[in-house]
């Protein structure tokens, strides 16, 4: 269990740019997920906690210590491989047995270690079964207890679910979070499944182009994406853009300036001095709400019905305004017909320059 | 064309000749497979049966007009009571075991060495795989020069660090050696490729988990990679062992199984009843034991390599 501090973590790759500039402290015991679009330099930051990535500059300390130039067995870190890294052919005790063996670490000592975490883990009965006949998810938790046997500072988790089926996934998380707070060792997960960012990570920092685009815990990246893409990769439906143009009069929706949007008008002060004519409207699907009764003005706007789908509980609703979309996550039971009145309520409203930054 | 409502959609769009339409499914099969059945029948199953029936028969193909006599299995009990065939079978084990043992343990050393990524990897990997393409008696004399007792350049090599001149091809006990050597030296390289080939299709993951887990080098090895290995190094040795059991070009070359008897191998003492004395029906049984022996070699791994796969 350590605190991790990453500062400056650079990575190339010839002309590639794979990690740029990346500094960040990890706390002790701490749940950090590594998200991201692939090739955005989230598994070659793992990578380098790990030591088997040489960072190009920038240095790794744990507990202050620099490890930047340790190799990975010098450094006391566990981790899980995105694809099943176990030994196959071993059982799944020999496994598990394999990290303190190969430290050397007396056998009684082995046995007492394996069944304090195959308690952890609940796998106390697949001990002896060779590790290719069990089911992915066994296999993830026989890894994790490899991970973890030997008491690892650092434990990092490379995408571990994605070979999960997906029924499992679910559980897997619930469980993944449960095991990580019993055992209190600071982890570093891996993933471009922004669902399973959101439910494993105290911090969920998110990476793009090598770079940290936004770093806190799950609701602050929900409910204050720091940019266009932020807001665009967190949340499922995605969130609904709509491009905006400034007018003297206010803003307006671009293609149908009769559509009015409300903002403050220091925001719309602020757009004009960037010398902004567009902006873009960011809102979440589930945000948007059905208000046949109320008059049309300023964020009430009639739409047309594109296409509707029950989801489970949730109607999914995809609508046209102004030659534009709008997609809205209502209850089962709104009232929609062809043509419906929607209302954007201006306070869960994001406004974004169109080179994507956030401006209001 | 009239079409029932049963028949499926594609008979409707099958085209070609009627007659062929009209042939049941297992008709067509047949005539697909005949053409193999019968090359294999020419080749395959004609000499095999005829060498059975041979070995059966006290006839010489030096005779043709003599009438070959049957003696059942005379030729098996004659064979297999005479003390001088089972001379050439330990010395053959002795052979298989020394050169086998030598292929192994340099041939996996060096694909160990292989792994690592040196300036002049390729080429070097290229070069070490040569000595596999040589014919095998050009191999055979080009030792039997080297292991020359007065001029060899062995000799030389060895009396420069001052160890007296030994009579390579002269002695048997020398001579298994010096033909292992040779042996090793063409069929190492056949140990390497393939060992190559199964470290390399040890995924990068689970080389990392081992670093990862601390394990030194060697321990990575040899509980690591050569267990994972071990499918395909099995099966190198299968056929290194059967190789090297039929070994026969270079004791040809290089000892010509003297001195007297002492270094001929079984097969080469097949050669010499079949060639030499022409004696066709005791070598065609000879033949069939050298047979047996390698099939249930052959029985033997693939009884293990099952049990490999349905681990791994």
């Amino acid at each position: 269990m350590a605190t991790v501090d990453l500062e400056n973590l650079t990575v190339r790759f010839g002309e590639v740019t794979a990690v740029n500039g990346f500094t960040m402290t990890l706390h002790q015991g701490e749940f950090i997920v590594l998200l991201g679009p692939s090739g955005c330099g989230k598994t070659t930051t793992l990578r380098c906690i790990a030591g088997l990535q040489q960072s190009t500059s920038g240095e790794i300390r744990f507990d202050g210590k620099p490890v930047t130039r340790l190799t990975p067995a010098e450094r006391n870190i566990g981790m899980v491989f995105q694809f099943v890294s176990l030994y196959p052919h071993l059982t799944a005790r020999q496994n598990i047995a394999f990290p303190l063996r190969a430290r050397g670490v007396p056998r009684p000592e082995i046995a007492a270690k394996i069944d304090s975490v195959a308690k952890v883990f609940m796998i106390g009965d697949i001990l002896d079964q060779y590790v290719v006949g069990l089911p992915p998810g066994a296999r993830q938790k026989v890894s994790l207890a490899r991970a973890v046997v030997r008491e690892p500072d650092v434990l990092l988790l490379d995408e571990p679910l994605s070979g999960v089926e997906e029924q499992y996934r679910e559980e897997m998380r619930w469980e993944l979070r449960q095991f990580q707070k019993e055992l209190g060792i600071t982890t570093v997960h891996v993933t471009h499944d922004q669902r399973e960012a959101m439910s494993l990570a105290d911090r969920v920092v998110l990476m793009r182009d090598g770079k940290i685009v936004q770093s806190g815990p799950p609701a602050t990246l929900f409910d204050n994406p720091a940019d266009r893409f932020a807001a665009s990769f967190i949340g499922s439906p995605s969130m609904n853009f709509l491009t905006l143009k400034i007018a003297a009069g206010g803003l307006g929706v671009a293609s149908d300036q009769s559509l009015g949007v409300s903002a403050p008008q220091e925001a719309i002060d602020r757009f004009r001095a960037q010398g902004l004519n567009e902006v873009i409207l960011g809102i979440r699907p589930h945000l948007v709400e059905l208000a046949n009764e109320a008059p049309i003005g300023q964020n009430v706007w009639p739409a047309q019905l594109v296409d509707a789908v029950l989801v489970g509980r949730n109607l999914q609703a995809e609508f046209a305004v102004g030659g534009q979309t709008i997609k809205a996550e209502l209850p089962s039971d709104a009232a929609i017909g062809p043509t419906s009145v929607l209302r954007l309520p201006p306070e869960h409203c994001f406004f974004f320059g169109p080179d994507g930054s956030r401006v209001g | 064309m009239t079409m029932s409502m049963d028949e499926p959609p594609m008979a409707a769009a099958r085209s070609g000749r009627k007659s062929f339409r009209t042939l049941p499914d297992a008709w067509l099969c047949g005539l697909f497979i005949a053409p193999t059945v019968l090359i294999l029948a020419l080749m395959v199953f004609y000499p095999f049966l005829s060498l059975i029936r041979y070995s059966s028969l006290n006839f010489s193909m030096m005779r043709p007009n003599v009438m070959p006599v049957n003696v059942g299995w005379g030729n098996y009990v004659d064979l297999l009571t005479d003390k001088d065939i089972w001379q050439r079978f330990v010395f053959t084990g002795k052979f298989v075991l020394a050169t086998v043992s030598i292929q192994f343990v340099l041939g996996i050393a060096a694909a160990y060495g292989f792994q690592r990524d040196f300036k002049g990897r390729d080429f070097l990997f290229t070069v070490a795989l040569m000595p596999m393409m040589f014919c095998p008696i050009v191999v055979g004399f080009l030792w039997r020069y080297m292991f020359n007792s007065d001029w060899g350049i062995v000799n030389w090599l060895i009396s420069l660090v001052g160890v007296a001149k030994v009579d390579w091809l002269g002695k048997s006990e020398n001579a298994l050696w010096a033909v292992a050597i040779a042996d090793a030296w063409t069929w190492t390289p056949f140990v390497i490729l393939l060992a190559t080939a199964a470290f390399r299709g040890i995924p990068r993951d689970i080389r990392e988990s081992a670093q990862i887990d601390g394990a030194s080098p060697a321990f990575t090895f040899f509980r690591v990679t050569l267990p994972m290995s071990l499918p395909i190094i099995t099966i190198a040795l299968l056929l290194r062992l059967i190789d090297a059991f039929k070994q026969f070009d270079l004791f040809l070359a290089m000892t010509a199984g003297g001195p007297a008897s002492e270094t001929e191998t079984a097969a080469y003492s097949l050669s010499k009843i079949a060639f030499g004395y022409f004696h066709t029906g005791e070598a065609s049984a000879f033949a069939i034991i050298l047979l047996v022996v390698i099939i249930g070699l052959s029985m033997v791994f693939v009884r293990y390599l099952t049990r490999l796969s349905n681990r791994i």
